[in-house]
């Protein structure tokens, strides 16, 4: 369980940081939580770790509009743990501090950054599965310059990606939307494992955005998808065949020795009409 | 690798390797013997260091990320707080909240990272924060009492409604 | 270099304060500078025929100093014998020759200046693998044409033992009911924190090879490396050090202990193996994996009145040393109804080879599952019957009046009352708890409300087999266990007393129990008495820690060499107060003749004795001035009564255990905190395996489990309210042990496997589920509900 060995840089720069990630192999580290405990059992051996640690720069939280939009961006190097006890993160967009309790252990957090999450896309990982929930964008950097690209685009599959071996996740920024209501629910073996199934609904204010509330579903599917809620249906005495009809309805449902496919399904049903019921009890986002 | 880093208060400049973990370098290299590897998965808890004032686990971090930070371990906790025992420290002997002893100095960190901060806390908090650490050996009462009569003598502790 | 740590100064309580900051010394603490560290190239293939092993571009490695295969090994190392039944030897070839038969069997070994360049360098092994079809459960292994996963054996059924008397047909004919199911418990392992780790050197002074070892058992490890070495067994050393837990998985010998060995002989290097969590979970013994099959016969009042049982494990590949594959069988066996009156039994017990991870002990062995399947049937025939689960057991359990009781199966049961303890349990439980209702209740549970959680409660009375002497493994046909314990008490020149024993301590407190009950004995104060043990070159030989061993077995040697250095002390006192011995009077440690004239302290007699003024007047009085004691005596039987609630979310079928009452009888209780901390332990382990841990294979034999982010253990989370007493009754104390203790090791893990598993099943029940398996993970309590075809009823949507 000793990494293998491997080329360190630690850059002080974004410029530089994608200078480096431009040499072949070399792969951008982030708080480790993830990368390092494959390299510890050998399932991935990068040539090259290129140490974001350094990038201040990446790090915090601000707002701004953005296309006429109030949005919160959030640095990829930001831990976990800061986006717990942000308070312009808890103001802005509440559902996240109240997502990245559900990861791990503190320990875990504290290390563990945003961008990281996003880039290694777990399957089973809540955050991906927020940003997709909550329309997030991510900001991607390269030598060969920068671009955005929504998170629901981004995550192509388990663990993949469609950034290139060149590009890093500089930041994610989530769009405000005042009104707006979130619940999250998962079923996980132990508090901190990753999920059987989760899922986070996003009820929408009648007035602003899509009208209605969708359900995004993690830990089911090979990535996480979002599936637009009939809400009547949903809140109406036969909720719990909608959901299930619903988690029935989806393709590619993991099966492994935790959950198989029936129970998984079922899993995601309850997990997704708990998160709706949440979400409408909770109340609606201030945006301040 | 050049690193410098800060260990139980003194300073420290190395050449590591850049592929050695921080547990390794400190167990191995700098006779931090409380620094114990019971995964190397991020999972036990076992490695548990404080970084600046944050608990982490030392095996799922590079030795040479260290640089520039405060590292403490459980030697250095009571040195930290100025005395001869921590709190914690007298807390888990007061109970006897160890058998083989391999969790505890992890479990040590976990419990002062808690401490350190000043908000009150729930017997549920404390449940959480031990979450992380794995014990085969007490089955966590004592250690959980323990604290939570740390916690109860400094006024820190709050109850929880409805738990 | 950074300057260590000051030592604590302070060391309050036993001096186990010391771990909170480091202070313990475990194997790996003590590797120095220039210590080679050892690594395995492992199979990666289940079931394999094994052609060309090329280690060449590993030994040219950075970093390698040299690496062996089986062929290297020739003429160098012996295999080990190791037996699957009595009289049934095979060699144990530590590197495997030939042919692979699991994942993670060590192929070759690899010595280099650290462990990461060893990993990159095993990964350079170039292994001729020729695979075969895996053969991975009971069904494919007992199959026709199945072929053979040890041709030594010349079956897959490596074991086969059978037990019991009377003729159980007839009275199962003539039963009002009988029930007839099948229990399984998942295989599972006891992962200690601490990995298990091997550090040797043959110390060129002394000609000893030092072996210093993560065990359990150090006088039997001493005998598997003398035997594979060719060395004597004087020349071969075994030291344990601190122990970061054993739970059994440290009382086998794992072939990477004589390699290890071997390895520092070979070179003439201090050399280390630390496993890593992989390596543990891959390939460290594991245990359980079985299914009993009960067919219990039942009088229309309640009365057993015959059990017939069939236990089945799936042992893996290979056999273990010093248990060997008839550890679980039997041991299942023996715990069958172990506190109940059974007229009329019978038991067949199998081991089944696999060509998975070989199995030994976990804590609790066989006991745990045994209590499960005893105790769901007793519910299931309380049911038929339409009687209280607490009543059916009212009319089974043994009592003290029963005493000494010839158990069909269990063997003797020589004290104890299982009916008074559940007594005791019952009526000290708060009237209103609901608990109490379900016991008493002649019905089910009606199922709850639509969304409300599904309560279950499980009531449990068992006994555990603690301590078993040679008698018990000669029956097994098992020579490699000597069943006895031995220990010596030294006075010391300075008027102190040292006791050697034969026993290694894993974190249970051995040193300060013994400690102040020799003490006692001796009549001076405890901190006068150092306790040594896990040392073979100054301990006398024995059996080792496991077994719940120490309080019965290891403690009635040291007690018995304290009373016999006791009674020579008063002789030595009577030749320096030139007085007959019978005259002597002891008053602390002040020694005077009958006139009271004469005095000597303790202190001056040690002094007199060590460094005498004159020729000796007796052999009772020469140094050393020692005494030695043994045990050998049997097993004890202590018992417990547990019960569990617990709430099943109907919906996600996420299990949680609410709390747990235990009342423990484990004879006289020596030191209440250390029983408790053993039954808290214990018994949150045990919730572990009723509801989280579980191995689990590919197709082709991999493990799917080898991280603790899959193999799941409790966490502080998993602890609900503990309500533990101790019952300490005279007339049950054991006599077979000099303190009366009869042991505690595992009491809260066999007790928890069954309250929790049978809790379990009460709360599907009320969903119209039926769990006979466990661990009762979400995924199988759905499918027990599923497949009753319950999914549909009212609770579930």
């Amino acid at each position: 369980m000793k990494f293998p060995p491997f080329g360190y840089l630690r850059p002080t720069g974004l410029p530089e940081a994608c200078e480096m990630l431009a040499e072949e192999g070399a792969r951008p580290l982030g708080g480790g939580q993830s990368l390092l405990p494959l390299m510890a059992l050998r399932l991935a051996r990068p040539r090259t770790l290129v140490d974001l640690g350094a990038l201040e720069e990446l790090v915090g939280t601000s707002r701004s509009v953005s296309a006429g939009e109030e949005v919160l961006e959030i640095g990829a190097m930001t831990t976990l743990s800061a986006v717990e006890h942000d308070r312009t993160a808890c103001s802005a967009v509440p559902l996240l501090s109240r997502i990245v309790r559900f990861i791990g252990h503190p320990a875990i957090r504290h290390r563990g950054t945003l961008g990281g999450s996003i880039a290694h896309a777990d399957p089973a990982a809540e955050l991906p599965a927020a940003c997709i929930a909550l329309d997030a964008s991510a900001s991607i950097a390269s030598r060969r310059g920068s671009r955005s690209e929504r998170v629901e685009a981004l995550v192509t599959g388990p663990y993949q990606t469609s950034l290139r071996e060149d590009e890093l996740v500089t930041g994610l920024c989530f769009p405000i939307r005042p009104g707006r209501r979130t619940g999250v629910w998962e079923v996980a073996p132990r508090p901190g494992d990753f999920a059987l199934a989760g899922a986070i609904c996003v009820v929408y204010p009648e007035h602003s955005g899509p009208a209605g509330a969708a359900v995004t579903f993690f830990g089911v599917q090979a990535k996480p998808s979002r599936v637009t809620l009939d809400v009547e249906g949903a809140a109406g005495e036969g909720g719990g065949r909608y959901f299930q009809d619903l988690a029935d309805s989806l393709e590619g449902v993991l099966e492994d020795g935790h959950a198989d496919d029936r129970f998984r399904r079922r899993l995601a049903a309850v997990a997704a009409r708990r998160a709706f019921a949440a979400a409408r009890g909770c109340p609606p986002e201030v945006g301040a | 690798m050049q690193v410098g880093f800060e260990l139980n208060g003194e300073h420290l400049d190395l050449d590591v390797e850049a592929s050695v973990s921080l547990a390794d370098l400190l167990h191995s290299r700098l006779a931090a013997a409380s620094v114990h590897l019971g995964c190397e998965q991020g999972v036990c808890g076992a490695c548990a260091v404080l970084v600046d004032e944050e608990a982490v686990r030392s095996c799922l971090m590079l030795a040479v990320q260290a640089d520039g930070r405060r590292v403490t371990t459980a030697e250095g906790v009571a040195r930290r707080r100025g005395g001869r025992w921590s709190e914690v420290e007298a807390a888990l002997v007061g109970k006897g909240a160890f058998q083989c002893g391999f969790c505890t100095s992890g479990v040590v960190v976990a419990l002062e990272e808690l401490l350190a901060g000043d908000e009150p806390l729930t017997r549920e908090d404390v449940v959480e924060q031990l979450s992380g650490q794995i014990c085969r050996c007490t089955g966590y009462v004592p250690i959980l009492d323990a604290f939570v009569s740390l916690l109860a003598s400094t006024g820190r502790m709050r109850e929880e409604g409805g738990r | 270099m950074g300057p260590a740590a000051p030592r604590p100064a302070l060391r309050p309580g036993p001096g186990r304060g010391r771990h909170t900051r480091g202070g313990g010394r475990y194997v790996a603490d003590l590797v120095t500078s220039g210590t080679l560290v050892i690594g395995f190239v492992r199979s990666s293939f289940a079931r394999a025929r094994l052609g060309q092993v090329d280690l060449s571009r590993v030994r040219s490695s950075p970093g390698v100093v040299a690496a062996y295969g089986a062929g290297d090994l020739e003429g160098l190392l012996r295999p080990l014998p190791v037996r699957f039944g009595p009289g049934k030897l095979y060699d144990w070839h530590l590197l495997a020759k030939g042919s692979v038969c699991f994942v993670g069997e060590p192929i070759a070994l690899v010595v280099g200046v650290d462990r990461g360049s060893v990993e990159e360098a095993c990964e350079l092994a170039e292994v001729d693998y020729e695979p075969l079809e895996p053969i991975l459960d009971l069904d494919s292994a007992r199959s026709a044409g199945a072929g053979l996963v040890r041709e030594e054996a010349g079956s897959n059924v490596v074991f086969l033992a059978s037990k019991g008397s009377g003729d159980v047909e007839a009275a199962l004919a003539s039963a009002e009911v009988v029930v007839d199911r099948v229990f399984h418990l998942a295989r599972q392992s006891a992962c200690p924190l601490e990995n298990r780790g091997v550090l040797a050197e043959d110390e060129s002074l002394s000609g000893e090879l030092v072996v210093c070892s993560s065990t359990q058992i150090p006088h039997i490890l001493r005998t598997a490396v003398s035997t594979v070495l060719g060395r004597p067994e004087g020349s071969v050393r075994v030291v344990v050090p601190d122990v970061g837990g054993g739970f059994g998985l440290k009382c086998q010998v794992a072939a990477e202990e004589c390699l290890v060995a071997w390895a520092a002989c070979h070179l003439g290097r201090r050399v280390v193996w630390l496993e890593d969590r992989w390596e543990n979970l891959v390939a460290s013994n594991h245990a359980h994996d079985e299914q009993v099959h009960l067919r219990v016969g039942f009088a229309s009042d309640g009365t057993i009145t015959a059990v017939d049982a069939e236990v089945t494990v799936d042992v893996g590949a290979h056999s273990c040393y010093p248990l060997s594959v008839a550890l679980e069988p039997s041991s299942t066996a023996a715990h069958l109804f172990g506190s109940y009156r059974v007229p009329e039994a019978r038991v067949r017990s199998l081991g089944v080879a696999t060509n998975k991870c070989p199995t030994g002990a976990y804590r609790g062995v066989g006991g745990s599952v045994a209590n499960f399947a005893t105790e769901r049937s007793l519910d299931e025939a309380a049911r038929a019957l339409g009687m209280s689960r607490l009543e059916i057991r009212r009319r089974n359990l043994l009592q003290l009046a029963d005493m000494p009781y010839a158990h069909p199966i269990g063997g003797l049961v020589d004290t104890g009352d299982p009916r008074m303890v559940l007594e005791e349990l019952v009526g000290g439980l708060d009237p209103e708890a609901p608990w109490l209702a379900a016991i008493q209740s002649l019905e089910p549970a009606p199922s709850p409300a639509e969304g409300e959680a599904l309560l279950g409660v499980g009531l449990v009375v068992f006994g555990e087999h603690s301590s078993p002497g040679s008698e018990v493994y000669r029956s097994r046909g098992v020579t490699e266990v000597p069943g006895y314990d031995a220990a010596s008490v030294e006075l010391l020149e300075d008027g102190t007393f040292a006791v050697y024993l034969s026993s290694a301590d894993a974190g249970q407190g051995h040193g300060d129990v013994c400690r102040q009950q020799v003490a006692d004995v001796l009549g001076v104060a405890a901190g006068d008495v150092t306790v040594v043990e896990g040392d073979t070159g100054r301990c006398p030989r024995g059996t080792g820690t496991f077994a719940s061993r120490f309080a019965v077995a290891q403690l009635s040697a040291a007690l018995r060499a304290s009373a016999r250095l006791s009674s020579r002390l008063v002789e030595a006192a009577a030749a320096r107060l030139s007085c007959e011995v019978d005259e002597v009077k002891r008053d602390g440690e002040v020694f005077s003749s009958g006139s009271g004239d004469e005095r000597v302290s303790l202190k001056e007699l040690a002094r007199w004795l060590y460094v005498p003024d004159s020729g000796r007047l007796g052999r009772s009085l020469e140094v050393p001035f020692a005494e030695s004691g043994y045990w050998d005596d049997g097993p004890t039987l202590p018992t417990c009564a547990m019960l569990a609630l617990v709430e099943v979310d109907p919906e996600t079928f996420q299990a949680r255990v609410r709390r747990i009452a235990a009342l423990e009888e484990c004879g006289r209780v020596l030191d209440e905190a250390v029983v408790l901390g053993q039954l808290r332990g214990g018994i949150v382990m045990g919730i572990g395996d009723a509801l989280l841990e579980e191995h689990r294979y590919s197709e082709t034999g991999d493990l799917l489990t080898s991280t603790f982010m899959d193999y799941l253990v409790p966490t502080a989370s998993d602890v609900p309210r503990l309500d533990l007493r101790v019952l300490d009754d005279d007339r049950l104390h054991s006599r077979r042990s000099e303190s009366g203790a009869k042991g505690v090791g595992e009491a809260g893990t066999i007790g928890a496997v069954g309250a929790v598993g049978c809790a379990l099943a009460e709360a599907v029940r009320a969903a119209g589920g039926s769990l006979d398996e466990l661990p009762g993970t979400p995924l199988r309590l759905f499918r027990s509900c599923a497949s009753q075809g319950a999914e549909g009823s009212g609770v579930l949507r």
